[in-house]
């Protein structure tokens, strides 16, 4: 089984990427670029990722931040 | 990140605990069993990592010391002292089967322009898992995360640090280069070590097909480490493949021979980043090393800056003209712009 490149979550209103993070309990990949990496795919498979919704929490509990 | 919740159910407690662990495993609970207990705990604390509260209304009571019975107050009472706050501090989901009472917090917490979120409790648990848990998740989601902060150091401030570099005398783009990233990494190693703790930025060049040299004045200690543990594990390999994949844990470098590792965390080195500095065809590795986690969003944001000031010196390198030449270029700027 290959490893998981990255996990998170993420709400899709009226077809449209709201937010996308990096929120998962299992797998807590701790990784800025990498959440930019899953955007960059989504858009690249043709969504619309809304401004403002790619959302990156630190897993050490410090302050989050919108990252696009 | 904290999160305050009036509940004295055990099983909703329990319940509420183990939904915010599958999908905010950082985030702190804090539950109060009665309002009073809940306002003076937000009265002595400063509360600003507060991210979301969730009320009930109606409370059991509790045993006394003395057999008797105490008043739990209710979470109106809450929502009351919510509503006089001078601002709003995050978003507020009101959770009870209290119809009236529930309406009643929530029209008060809007009326003072705070966030309130209603849900009803049905099912036993059930509601917690699917109704609770989708309006805390995305009122912490919507409210929680802040745009990146502005860049540490200022486009002027970096700027005007090679322009003075630039009053000295240089031979060469190269070692001009290297004096700028030097004085550069200095002042944003400065900034990163007050963010978290004991930090080390180190600029490596390539300088043949398997290894790399310092390209600062100093050397730091992944250069150490590079020279001691010589070609063992390929750490020049290693720095490729681990760039631009943010901060990872020493041993998750990629075929890092035991030894290595050891070797690094010996020296107290627990995260390490590389990212690569490029402009046209040059390039150089920034390598950021530290003993605690990389991964707060400030320091996030203060890596790239560095990276971004490094390769701003690399430009200024690499369009380096000796003084002689540079007159021949205004002439020949003058020249080209003559009707």
């Amino acid at each position: 089984m290959a490893p998981a490149i990255y996990a998170g979550d993420m709400r899709i209103n009226r077809g449209r990427i709201a937010d996308v993070t990096n929120l998962s309990g299992t797998f807590q990949f701790d990784d800025p670029q990498g959440l930019l990496s899953v955007a960059t795919q989504l858009e690249a498979l043709g969504f619309v990722v809304e401004d403002g919704a790619v959302r990156f929490f630190p897993i050490d509990g410090s302050p989050p931040c919108i990252l696009k | 990140m904290r999160a305050l919740i009036l509940e004295d159910n055990r099983d909703r407690r329990v319940a509420m605990i183990g939904r915010l662990a599958e999908r905010f495993p950082f985030l702190r609970v804090v539950f109060f069993d009665a309002s009073k207990k809940m306002i003076d705990f937000m009265e002595s604390d400063e509360l600003q990592d507060v991210v979301m509260i969730s009320l009930d209304h109606d409370l059991e009571m509790l045993p006394g010391s003395q057999g008797d019975w105490i008043d739990p107050g209710t979470g109106l009472d809450v929502a009351r002292w919510l509503s006089e706050r001078a601002k709003p501090l995050c978003p507020v989901v009101v959770h009870t089967t209290n119809t009236h009472r529930g309406g009643k917090m929530t029209r008060l917490l809007e009326k003072s322009h705070w966030v309130a979120h209603r849900v009803i409790p049905h099912d036993d648990l059930e509601w917690i898992d699917t109704d609770w848990f989708r309006v805390v998740r995305n009122a912490i989601v919507d409210f929680a995360p802040q745009r990146r902060s502005a860049p540490v150091l200022p486009m002027e401030s970096k700027v005007h640090l090679i322009r003075s570099l630039l009053d000295g005398q240089y031979e060469s783009g190269q070692a001009f280069c290297r004096a700028a990233m030097t004085k550069i990494t200095e002042a944003f190693v400065g900034d990163l070590r007050s963010m978290c703790g004991d930090v080390s930025a180190e600029v490596m060049a390539l300088v043949s097909k398997n290894s790399f040299a310092s390209a600062l004045d100093s050397e730091g200690p992944l250069v150490k480490w590079h020279r001691e543990v010589g070609f063992i594990g390929s750490p020049s390999i290693i720095f490729i493949e681990v760039a631009e994949r943010g901060p990872l844990a020493v041993e998750q470098l990629p075929d890092i021979t035991e030894s290595a590792a050891q070797r690094l965390s010996q020296s107290g080195i627990r995260q390490v980043q590389v990212r690569i500095a490029e402009v046209a065809d040059m390039q150089a590795l920034l390598v950021v090393s530290a003993a605690k986690s990389l991964a707060g969003a400030s320091v996030q944001a203060t890596i790239t800056e560095l990276k971004e000031a490094i390769e701003i010196a690399l430009y200024v390198g690499l369009h380096w003209l000796p003084s002689g030449k540079k007159s021949n270029l205004a002439q020949q700027k003058k020249k080209n712009s003559m009707p």
